[in-house]
């Protein structure tokens, strides 16, 4: 019965094996596996290496034992996170001032470059696209210094033109509501300088042939920008948008530390901030094992979100990292 | 019609951008002016925003005092960056190059492995642990392979590479060009941007690094620029050693001016690259649709 | 270029062949006579002691040279470099670290057990253990090991500085102020001269943290041998010191939330935003005219800028206040043995390195070394009068004055880690006549609290950490929203804030305090 429906004269099909078409694949790419090798080397040797050494996030990790011998703590350090009384205040700081920085940071280098892009003069352009990257060579000392100066409740210019206006001197330095959006508007100044490379280096890739027939058809700016720019640099855009979200949980902590002062500590205390007080300050045995354990926590959450968001850029547009 | 109204944007956009670009020169400006103010304004808090009583005896103090090194320890920094850059920028871009390459099979599990350990971050104990194995401690190797590749600039780099169209690689193949050729011939000359970015972000990067050869460098002679200045004030809280002014050629000089004269020698070099670079910035170097 | 790649992975493997090939640098030093022996200390640490006229003299006595291997700037980073020291296996013969780290990795191979070496070779170093119970129960763990050595600090407090210029103008009678309401009311006097002129005066100022004023109402944090109150660990000992269940400790908040309401308290310190240049810069300018900080603050003020801003300017220190009934409120001081600060030996040291290792160290400790390190040596640095006493024969300011790197006469005791004893009345002489007579008239021992340093199992370490970093920063932002009356101050606040205290930690600590306490001491 079983002859009937067997196909007379095709012979079975046989598949190359896994060694065959490896060894097919290595003969005809051999030159990209060479030209691979040290980006491999590197992975595996300085980043994988140091990933993996966050074993320690496990042991009761003694220098003088090494991480070979340390004690094996299982997840003891990972539940003493979760015992600490203190640490809803910390996340939830912590979750607003990355979601700021996602939300509120992330857009201004793109409108930034849009507009700049708009400007005709060469050497104008030039100018100001060299000065906003200046600010990221600052650092923070100078920068809450600087801060500080204009906010200052006695001589500073803020203050000193609220006063003029008729109202009342305030310490903003000091003030919790205050503190994320000072923080906010210092990680803008330091970095959209920087973060607008990219997007000005996009732009220039966009074909000119394409602004010239859109202005044939009387397209205005505000039409081109809309139409031709930004989907020109919408890959840029997205491959930023994972990277800004792969970053999420980095604060600038000297930036956070000198800001820091017990009028805020309320918005101010972040997981990072607490986790640099236990290991380096005070009763320390330094202990690295538990800020590593924290360190681990925050990078699964980061890399959880990181996967959401390439594989919404995936579906949406087609724009995949990995 | 349309001229004036496109008149008045440019104007306003323009002096707007203008205005930015003069708050972000303005701390640069700042530790400057700070550094060249009498000290005795500075210790009274009198200087607001333009120097007073200009002295320069904060930079013939650092530049003429033994101790500090200046000239090692920009040397070292020089170094460090110029070689750090090369080596980075060149295995990155070849990386970037072989991951957006189709037929390279291995490509997602890669770069899956580079974005983990990316957002891993490992902390300064483990990477310790790891580095001291290939003896990177008192080594200036230490600043340029283990960083050779940063996961954000390979990002960039492999999607700008991603962009460049299909048609041109096929074509190259059927002119029986093998992937060396391909990568040099024909990508590299489309790359002048991008290279000039991965340069620039490369650069910036190592010039600016102070924990590892706060960590890795014991030899004073291996020191970089931040690290030769960093104690150019010692203030001590443990034991209430203030620092003393100092006073030269009868300008006295606080801490606040030898700070800030500090951090300008160490961010001057790097400032003065940057501009020199955006000429490679060239445009429309793609011909055909492109998708960013 | 052919195959331009199989270069350029050529050099690149070369490159990491090299690197992988390059060795540390070995440096070449000097000899001594009778011995030499590494020790990692930190850098300012090391550049002090590389201008000390008195160090020189001791390694000329006892043929033994000490090679400095230079740490970082920050104690944080030193303890963090002795730990990846100890990873890569590059420990030179001693190291300035701190007891917690010693108390672990001692047991653990790392440091040398010198108990039994000190007995055979430092007899004056074994006699000042023995002398000391203290010391004795301090350095020595469970099992009658020392790891570490802790150096002696003289014994801080700090005083009260003020403008005496600006009091007498004003009309306030310095002498006069003995209690804490005087000391209010002298703020009032001067707020009401010079207030009036200038809004931005206001008479107390300083720096960082406002809440120093605890042991002026008999609220800092304390310890016995039967109670544990407040945080008292490393850095809560005389700074950061109070005990919010006190009595005293609503006295204090209602005292400086009254200093706050009228102006006598300048509020951005009390924010917590003055920094110490903003300090500075009131006090040159006159807009402050008192302050407690840093027992020779007071002199610096002079050194730096006061006297060229205002020909009258002329700093003083207040007398300690006393109670009610005349006693003197005790204040609260820095320890006498500082934990952070110890010397320790690798355990890979031959007896031999450790013998000179203990010798050198036990220089210090005869009367010849204790001498020679607190005042120096007889007709160059000091002399000695008929009464038997001595006094010192070089300038402190000038000698202070020397450039940075250079050779002087110092001998400034709290800035180093060379294992000594510390005479504080040399200390305090070595300071400028302002500050000498000062020290002189307030350090004596009814005026001062004793500290004692805990010693903390790992275990313990670990709980305290989490809980002294959440509850301490609590502590402070509750008592600064009292005064700045963010929040209202009545009994039942107060109350409940004690409570979310508590229930945030601050009784555990407590406990764990006595524990530890019990365990170092006794518990009589």
């Amino acid at each position: 019965m079983n002859r009937i429906t067997e196909s007379p004269s095709s012979p079975p099909i046989k598949r190359p094996t896994l060694p065959q078409r490896a060894l097919k694949d290595l003969s005809k790419n051999h030159r990209l596996y060479l030209l691979m090798l040290p980006g491999f080397l590197i992975l595996i040797l300085f980043k994988i290496g140091p990933v993996g050494a966050m074993w320690i996030a496990f042991q009761n990790f003694s220098a003088a034992k090494g991480i070979f011998h340390s004690d094996f703590a299982g997840l003891a350090n990972f539940t003493r996170i979760f015992h600490d009384p203190y640490i809803l205040v910390l996340v939830r700081n912590t979750v607003i001032l990355a979601v700021l920085s996602v939300v509120v940071v992330f857009p201004i280098p793109i409108i930034f470059s849009l507009f700049l892009n708009e400007v005709q003069n060469k050497k104008v352009r030039g100018l100001v696209q060299s000065l906003s990257f200046l600010p990221y060579f600052i650092s923070a000392a100078v920068m809450v210094s600087i801060l500080a100066t204009l906010l200052s409740r006695s001589s500073g210019l803020v203050n000193n033109l609220i006063v003029a206006a008729g109202g009342k001197a305030v310490n903003f330095m000091a003030k919790p509501e205050w503190f994320r959006p000072l923080y906010v508007l210092l990680e803008i100044w330091q970095t959209f300088g920087y973060s607008a490379i990219i997007y000005i280096a996009a732009i220039t890739a966009i074909d000119p042939a394409l602004y010239e027939a859109a202005e044939m058809d009387g397209a205005n700016r505000w039409k081109k920008m809309w139409h031709i720019t930004l989907p020109g640099i919408s890959t840029s855009i997205i491959v930023m948008l994972i990277i800004s979200v792969g970053n999420i949980f980095t604060v600038n902590l000297d930036r956070i530390l000198l800001m820091y002062n017990q009028s805020v500590y309320s918005t101010a205390d972040v997981i990072q901030t607490y986790v640099y007080r236990i290991v380096f300050q005070s009763t320390g045995f330094p202990d690295y094992s538990y800020a590593t354990a924290v360190n681990v926590l925050k990078s699964l959450i980061a890399f959880v979100l990181v996967t959401g968001v390439n594989r919404i850029a995936d579906k949406v547009a087609d724009a995949r990292l990995f | 019609m349309k001229r004036q109204r496109i008149g008045v944007f440019n104007a306003v956009n323009s002096t707007l951008l203008i205005l930015i670009a003069l708050i972000c020169v303005y701390p640069f400006l700042y530790v400057f002016f700070v550094s060249v103010t009498n000290g005795t304004f500075l210790a009274r808090g009198a200087m607001t925003f333009f120097p007073k009583g200009f002295q320069m005896q904060a930079y013939a103090y650092i530049l003429n005092t033994p101790r500090f090194n200046v000239g090692r320890g920009l040397a070292n920094s020089f170094l460090y960056t110029a070689l750090g850059t090369l080596v980075g920028v060149s295995v990155t871009y070849i990386s970037a190059f072989v991951l957006s390459r189709k037929r390279f099979v291995h490509r997602y599990w890669m770069m899956t492995a580079f974005i983990i350990t990316w957002v891993f971050d490992a902390g300064i104990i483990p990477q310790y642990i790891v580095y001291n194995t290939f003896g990177f401690v008192d080594n200036i190797w230490v600043m340029v392979i283990p960083g050779a590749i940063n996961t954000q600039f390979l990002i960039i780099a492999k999607t700008f590479l991603d962009g460049v169209p299909q048609e041109l690689e096929e074509a190259a193949f059927m002119d029986g060009a093998d992937d060396y050729t391909i990568l040099f011939r024909v990508f590299v000359p489309l790359s002048s941007t991008i290279l000039a970015t991965l340069s620039v972000f490369y650069a910036v990067s190592i010039w600016n690094q102070y924990l590892i050869p706060q960590i890795y460098f014991k030899d004073v002679n291996l020191k970089t620029i931040q690290q030769v200045l960093k104690d150019v004030v010692i203030t001590d809280s443990t034991s209430g050693t203030t620092f003393k002014n100092v006073t030269i050629g009868g300008v006295v000089l606080n801490q606040q001016n030898l700070k800030a004269a500090a951090i300008f020698i160490s961010m001057l070099p790097i400032v003065c690259v940057y501009p020199m670079v955006q000429k490679y910035f060239k445009k429309g170097i793609l011909i055909g649709s492109v998708k960013g | 270029m052919r195959n331009p790649k199989k270069l350029i992975s050529l050099l690149l493997t070369l490159t990491l062949a090299v690197g992988m090939a390059a060795g540390f640098s070995t440096a070449a030093f000097a000899e001594g006579e009778n011995g030499t022996y590494t020790m990692f200390m930190r850098s300012t640490y090391v550049d002090w002691i590389k201008e000390l006229n008195w160090y020189d003299v001791a390694e000329k006595n006892t043929g033994i040279h000490v090679e400095y291997v230079p740490g970082p700037e920050e104690f944080s980073d030193c303890y963090s470099e002795v730990d990846q020291r100890i990873i890569s296996d590059t420990l030179p013969d001693a190291v300035m670290t701190k007891l917690t780290q010693t108390n672990v990795y001692g047991p653990q191979g790392v440091f040398a057990d010198l108990a039994p070496y000190i007995a055979k070779y430092a007899p004056n170093l074994q006699a000042y253990i023995d002398a000391d119970p203290t010391y004795k129960a301090l350095v020595t763990s469970d099992n009658g090991a020392i790891y570490a050595l802790c150096k002696e600090t003289p014994i801080f407090a700090d005083f009260i500085g003020y403008r005496v210029d600006m009091f007498q103008k004003a009309g306030v009678d310095a002498s006069a102020i003995v209690t804490v309401d005087d000391f209010t009311n002298a703020l009032r006097a001067l707020k009401a001269y010079y207030g009036k002129d200038n809004a931005n005066y206001y008479p107390l100022c300083g720096r960082d943290a406002v809440v120093r004023f605890a042991a002026w109402f008999g609220a800092a944090s304390n310890i016995s041998a039967t109670e544990s109150n407040g945080i008292y660990v490393s850095g809560h000992y005389k700074d950061g010191s109070v005990d919010i269940m006190a009595d005293g400790a609503y006295k204090m908040a209602e005292t400086m939330k009254t200093w706050y309401d009228e102006g006598l308290i300048n509020p951005d310190w009390v924010a917590g935003t003055m920094s110490e240049a903003d300090w500075e810069a009131a006090m040159l300018n006159g807009n402050g005219s008192v302050f407690y900080d840093y027992y020779n603050r007071a002199q610096w003020f002079m050194d730096n800028g006061g006297p060229d801003n205002d020909p009258d300017y002329q700093m003083g220190v207040l007398n300690f206040l006393k109670d009610a009934d005349g006693n003197p409120l005790k204040v609260t001081t820095s320890l006498k043995y500082n934990d952070e600060c110890c010397t320790a030996v690798n355990a890979k040291c031959s007896e031999d390195k450790i013998k000179t290792i203990l010798t050198f160290i036990d220089y210090f400790y005869s009367d010849e070394g204790k001498v020679l390190a607190n005042y120096g040596v007889e007709g160059e640095s000091f002399a000695t009068q008929a009464d038997g006493s001595k006094k010192f024969i070089v300038d402190y300011s000038k000698e202070e004055s020397t450039p940075a790197g250079e050779k002087r006469w110092s001998f400034l005791s709290d800035r180093l880690t060379v294992c000594k004893p510390v005479d504080n009345t040399a200390f305090f002489q070595w300071n400028s006549p302002l500050i000498a007579e000062a020290a002189g008239r307030l350090l004596v021992p009814e005026n001062l609290m004793t500290s004692y340093v805990l010693k903390f199992t790992e275990d313990q370490s670990k709980e305290l950490s989490n809980l002294v970093a959440a509850v301490y920063d609590a502590e402070m932002a509750g008592i600064v929203s009292f005064v700045t009356g963010d929040r209202e101050l009545t009994a039942d606040e107060w109350a409940a804030f004690q409570g979310e205290m508590n229930a945030l930690g601050l009784s555990r600590i407590e406990e764990i305090q006595l524990a530890a306490y019990q365990a170092t001491y006794g518990t009589k």
